[in-house]
């Protein structure tokens, strides 16, 4: 499906739905992300968001709907093999391996990656934005602070050279002055051109970074459209995000 | 001095054979939280690919039915894993555990019907079971081979899951499974890798089980794997190291029990170590060296 400006998307998902036995957690929702994209998904705690992107990424079953990479359906591929087509996640609660190092996790980030030069060149890049990642190399993972933790799990997923991330509730559970320069490291990446698709309870802070938004709440899609209009519509954000309208 | 020596060696060599099977138990729960009681008969395949081999050929050379036994532990417990385990791998813990049961069953009732239920002779060379000299003390090599085939063994399973890439993929699925597909990594070669170590370790404790008693039967690998589980349990079910010292813990409270009880009673050692144990688990539930993590608490 052609975009109206003509882009190709890059991540598709069309009338997606996630149950767990009798209960809907997400009813057909459909969203795209484009190529170099950032695009914010919002939602309360419990509206659906991470149940999408696991279904997204395969680790739980999509009930029904298509999910499309690229213009190929990629429903049923095995999360594994979309890590490979180029699908990266920073999942919730980071899920950093805290039994092993730094080194080591990130060394399992890189495992879908076959050129050793290019794991070699990803290393240094990640290791270079993420400068407290190389302090703490030999640590094991389970010794950081919460903010390390989910540098880690960023970088984690980038040492795939993943073509899309889906970074999942990166600012939970981290002091302000922490969220404040992870979103500052997501800018960052969306200035290299990385295409992301952002989950965040934190609406102001991922709609500053956001160039489109939708926002899903019970499981369904309730607002889609530029980010700066989300942020503009007093109404919605604070009917379904519990907001005070900014002055 | 000659009787301790010898009692400190027969408590390393029966706590390595337990802490090889603990751990081939521990190395499968850890990766996919299955607790395979069909463990035994990897053993008893081992035997019978053993005494199969030598029957057919004729020749009973270690150098060819020792890689036999191995060959065929690893190459079970890796089939088990496709043929039975796979297809209920999403499925609640109980199915998979009942599945194992079954396979045990399925192999039994196969090795009663097409051999036999009595045991099978399968000759062990008789360098084996030479004693050596040390003037003060004279050991059985056997237990010399078995000590030291434990502690390479041990050796190189710290290698592969310290310096390789399946290993590291091992450890980090121990804590996180759906984490290390996330991350690219074929969740079947995590698994299969797990299962051909765990084989592995059978068939070398499946070497010594029957070099010690020179015969198969199809219920041979029944009471090792039960000590193995009872180890591993010791040491704190899923944790690697605990599975090693476990194992090492209950040859030595045999041992120990075996040297101490009077000979009227000495029949009721595995009471004693079992009580004992009992009570080390009333103290640490969650073994020597088990997490609450490994206890079934996935937040720690």
């Amino acid at each position: 499906m052609l975009q109206s400006d003509g882009r190709v998307p890059l991540l598709e998902l069309d009338s997606i739905c996630v149950e767990y036995g009798a209960v809907k957690a997400v009813q057909s929702v459909s969203m795209n992300v484009l190529k170099g994209e950032v695009v914010a998904l919002l939602g309360p705690n419990g509206a659906g968001k991470t149940s999408l992107i696991s279904a997204v990424m395969g680790i739980v079953p999509v009930a029904s709907g298509n999910v499309r990479f690229e213009g190929r359906d990629i429903t049923r591929v095995s999360p594994e093999e979309k890590v490979r087509l180029g699908i990266g996640i920073s999942p919730e609660g980071r899920r950093i391996f805290a039994n092993l190092t730094v080194a080591e996790n990130l060394q399992l980030g890189a495992s879908s990656q076959p050129d050793k030069t290019l794991r070699e060149e990803l290393l240094g890049r990640y290791l270079a934005m993420f400068p407290i990642l190389k302090q703490r190399y030999q640590q094991k993972a389970g010794t950081l602070s919460g903010g390390e933790q989910q540098q880690l799990a960023l970088s984690r997923c980038l040492m795939a050279n993943p073509r899309i991330v889906m970074l999942d509730e990166p600012s939970l559970g981290l002091a302000p002055v922490i969220v404040e320069k992870i979103f500052e490291l997501i800018d960052q990446l969306r200035a290299a051109g990385l295409t992301i698709l952002l989950v965040e309870q934190n609406a102001s802070e991922a709609l500053a970074v956001a160039h489109r938004a939708y926002l899903i709440h019970s499981g369904r899609l309730r607002f889609e459209g530029a980010a700066s209009e989300l942020l503009e519509s007093g109404d919605l954000m604070g009917h379904y995000m519990g907001m005070e309208r900014r002055q | 001095m000659e009787y301790f020596t010898q009692q400190i060696l027969n408590a390393l060599s029966i706590g390595g054979n337990y802490a090889l099977l603990a751990l081939g138990l521990a190395i499968v729960f850890s990766v996919i939280g299955l607790v395979n009681f069909a463990y035994g008969e990897v053993i008893a395949v081992a035997g019978y690919a053993m005494f199969g081999v030598y029957v057919a050929t004729g020749i009973g050379s270690a150098l060819l039915l020792l890689p036999v036994g191995i060959l065929a532990a690893v190459g079970m417990s890796v089939a088990l894993e496709k043929v039975a385990f796979r297809p209920v791998r999403y499925a609640p813990a109980a199915t998979g555990l009942l599945t194992a049961f079954g396979v045990s069953m399925v192999i039994r009732s196969f090795f009663i019907t097409l051999v036999a239920t009595r045991s099978k002779a399968v000759p062990m060379p008789e360098w084996l079971g030479q004693r050596i000299d040390l003037g003060f003390v004279r050991i059985q090599l056997i237990q010399i081979i078995e000590t030291t085939a434990t502690a390479v063994a041990l050796l190189l399973l710290v290698f592969i899951l310290r310096r390789t890439n399946i290993g590291l993929a091992m450890r980090a699925a121990a804590r996180d499974f759906d984490m290390v597909r996330m991350v690219g990594i074929n969740a079947n070669k995590v698994i299969a890798a797990a299962f051909a170590v765990s084989g592995f370790l059978a068939g070398l404790a499946a070497i010594f089980i029957i070099a010690r008693r020179g015969a198969v039967d199809p219920f041979m690998g029944f009471a090792p794997v039960l000590k193995a589980f009872v180890a591993a349990v010791l040491g704190g079910f899923g944790s690697l190291g605990g599975a090693v010292l476990g194992g090492f813990i209950l040859g030595a409270l045999e041992v120990f029990f075996q040297v101490l009880l009077p000979s009227d009673i000495a029949g009721y050692r595995d009471a004693f170590v079992f009580a004992l144990v009992s009570i080390i688990l009333v103290w640490r539930p969650q073994g020597l060296m088990g997490t609450r993590h490994q206890f079934g608490d996935k937040d720690e």
